[in-house]
C-alpha cells in the first residue's frame, strides 16, 4: 500500500498523526508528512482509518502500490 | 439569559424557506436550543440554505458538503468583515480568524509552530499538573460544580501561561463572558464595557512587551517577527492578542465542559473509558462532533452570487453551521447518537480550509487530559440527581463521586 499526502489540501488538522503515528508525522508548521511512501503492513488498517477521517480528504492510499 | 428578538420578517414568509421551518432560526435562542438536533435535520432535508431574519438577517448553510465547500471559497466568502453572529461591535479585527488571503498566510505561519502536536505534547505534564491541583481542591468533598472548579480555570491557566499574562489571570473571565455571552443580550452595555477593558489591557500589554522584548510568550513572538513591512498595524497586533485569549478560553472551555458532561451522564461509557483509557481520544472526537463548541461562524459574500439558485448579494452573510454539518446523515451514519467506536469521523468541529482552528491541538490536549484525570481520580463520577445540563456555554455542571485523597504538595 502506497500513501500520498496532498500538501495543497492538508490544513494541519492532525487527525492522521493522531490515529496512525506509524505512518504519519507533521512538519514544523503542523502539516502532515508521510514517514515513508509505502505503508508497513501492520499499519495498513490504521492508515485507512486515518485517510477516511481526514476532514480535507488530503490522503490518498493506493492499495495495490508498494 | 438571552432574550429572543422578534423576527423582523415574520414567520414562514420567506420564499427560500418553503417549509416555514427556518425563517425564525436563531441558534442563540434558549427556547430553540433544546430542539436544535431536529431543527438542524429539518433544515438539511428541507431547506439547506435557510434565511433567518434574526441579527440583521443571514443565510444558514446546514449540510456538511455545503459548509465544507463554503469554508474553502475564501475569495467569494470573506472572513475579514467579521465571522461572529451576532457581532462584537467594539472588538478589534480578530486575526487570524478574521483575516483573508493573502494577509492571512504569514500570520498563520508565524503562529502555527507553537500549536503543533509535538509542541502540545510537551505541555501535557503542565496541563495534567494544573488539572490535578484543581481536583485536589474538591476531591475530598464527594461533590463539585465542575464548571467553576475545573472547566474555567484550566484553559485560563494554560492560555495565560502561553501568552505570558498569568499574573493577571483573575481579570479575564468576567470580560470574556461579558463579550461572548453579552452579545446575546438586548442591552450592549456590559459587552461594550468588557470589550473596551480587554482592548485597553491588550494595548498596554503590547506596549509593555515591545519595551521589554525577547520573551518566549506568544505576544513577544508576534512583536518579534519580521513584520516591519507587513500589513500589521498596532491595532492588528492588539486584535491578534484579543483573539488568542478569547479563543483559548471560551471555545476550549466549552469543549472541556462538554467532554466532562458527557462522561458524567453516561455510566456505561464512563466505566468503559476508565478501563480502556486509549479510547478517550476517539470518544473526545465524538464529543466534538456531537456537541460542537463553536456551532457556527459566518462568511460575507464578496460579490453577488447564489446558493443553489437563491440570489445572495454582495455583503450578505452566510452562517457555516458546523454543529449541523457534524450531524449530517450523509456523512455520519446514525448521526445523533454518541458512538465511542466511531473511528471514521470527519467532523469539522474545528472548521475546515485555511481557517481550521489554530488551537485545535491545544483544545484536544486540554479536553482529553481533563477527562483522563477525572476518570482516574473519580471513577464513579456522575451528574447530581436531577441535573440535566445543556451543552451550551458555561451553565453549572454539578457532579458527585466517592471522595478521594489529595495528591499534590502538602496533601
Amino acid at each position: 500500500m502506497k500513501v500520498r499526502i496532498d500538501r495543497e489540501r492538508c490544513q494541519g488538522h492532525n487527525r492522521c498523526v493522531d490515529m496512525c503515528p506509524g505512518v504519519f508525522d507533521t512538519d514544523e508548521l503542523g502539516y502532515a508528512v508521510a514517514l515513508a511512501g509505502v505503508v508497513p503492513p501492520e499499519h495498513e488498517s490504521d492508515a485507512r482509518d486515518a485517510a477516511d477521517s481526514c476532514p480535507e480528504r488530503a490522503i490518498t492510499l493506493d492499495e495495490d502500490g508498494g | 439569559m438571552a432574550k429572543t428578538k422578534p423576527a423582523a420578517g415574520g414567520r414562514g414568509g420567506n420564499e427560500s424557506d418553503p417549509n416555514g421551518e427556518s425563517s425564525n432560526f436563531n441558534p442563540w435562542d434558549p427556547e430553540q436550543r433544546p430542539h436544535r438536533a431536529a431543527q438542524f435535520a429539518a433544515m438539511r432535508s428541507g431547506c439547506p440554505f435557510a434565511h433567518t431574519e434574526h441579527d440583521g438577517g443571514y443565510w444558514v448553510a446546514s449540510r456538511y458538503a455545503d459548509v465544507f465547500e463554503l469554508a474553502h471559497q475564501t475569495n467569494l466568502f470573506a472572513s475579514s468583515p467579521g465571522v461572529m453572529i451576532p457581532p462584537i461591535p467594539r472588538a478589534p479585527q480578530m486575526h487570524p480568524m478574521e483575516t483573508d488571503p493573502p494577509r492571512h498566510e504569514a500570520l498563520r505561519k508565524l503562529l502555527l509552530p507553537r500549536f503543533t502536536p509535538k509542541v502540545m505534547a510537551g505541555w501535557k505534564p503542565k496541563v495534567r499538573g494544573v488539572i490535578n491541583g484543581l481536583i485536589d481542591d474538591f476531591i475530598e468533598d464527594g461533590e463539585a460544580e465542575l464548571t467553576e472548579a475545573l472547566v474555567k480555570p484550566l484553559p485560563m491557566f494554560i492560555i495565560c501561561t502561553m501568552m505570558g499574562i498569568e499574573d493577571d489571570i483573575d481579570k479575564f473571565w468576567g470580560w470574556i463572558e461579558n463579550i461572548i455571552y453579552g452579545r446575546l443580550e438586548d442591552d450592549p452595555t456590559a459587552m461594550n464595557g468588557a470589550c473596551d477593558a480587554l482592548y485597553a489591557y491588550m494595548t498596554e500589554l503590547v506596549a509593555k512587551r515591545r519595551a521589554e522584548g525577547g520573551g518566549e510568550d506568544l505576544v513577544s513572538l508576534l512583536l518579534g517577527a519580521d513584520l516591519e513591512d507587513s500589513w500589521m498595524t498596532e491595532a492588528d497586533m492588539i486584535g491578534t492578542c484579543f483573539f488568542l485569549l478569547i479563543a483559548g478560553l471560551d471555545n476550549t472551555g466549552v469543549g472541556i465542559r462538554n467532554g466532562l458532561r458527557h462522561v458524567a451522564s453516561d455510566a456505561e461509557l464512563r466505566d468503559r473509558l476508565h478501563g480502556e483509557p486509549r479510547l478517550v481520544a476517539t470518544a473526545i472526537e465524538e464529543v466534538l462532533r456531537l456537541y460542537t463548541p463553536v456551532s457556527g461562524l459566518c462568511r460575507t459574500a464578496t460579490k453577488d452570487t447564489e446558493l443553489e439558485g437563491r440570489p445572495v448579494a454582495e455583503g450578505e452573510r452566510v452562517l457555516l453551521l458546523f454543529a449541523s454539518a457534524n450531524r449530517d446523515e450523509t456523512e455520519f451514519p446514525d448521526p445523533d447518537s454518541f458512538r465511542v467506536d466511531r473511528k471514521i469521523n470527519r467532523h469539522i468541529a474545528f472548521g475546515a480550509g485555511i481557517h481550521r482552528c489554530l488551537g485545535s491541538n491545544l483544545a484536544r490536549l486540554e479536553i482529553r487530559t481533563a477527562v483522563e484525570e477525572v476518570l482516574r481520580r473519580m471513577p464513579d463520577v456522575r451528574l447530581c440527581e436531577g441535573e440535566d445540563p445543556d451543552w451550551f456555554g458555561f451553565d453549572p455542571l454539578r457532579v458527585e463521586f466517592t471522595p478521594g485523597v489529595r495528591e499534590g504538595e502538602g496533601a
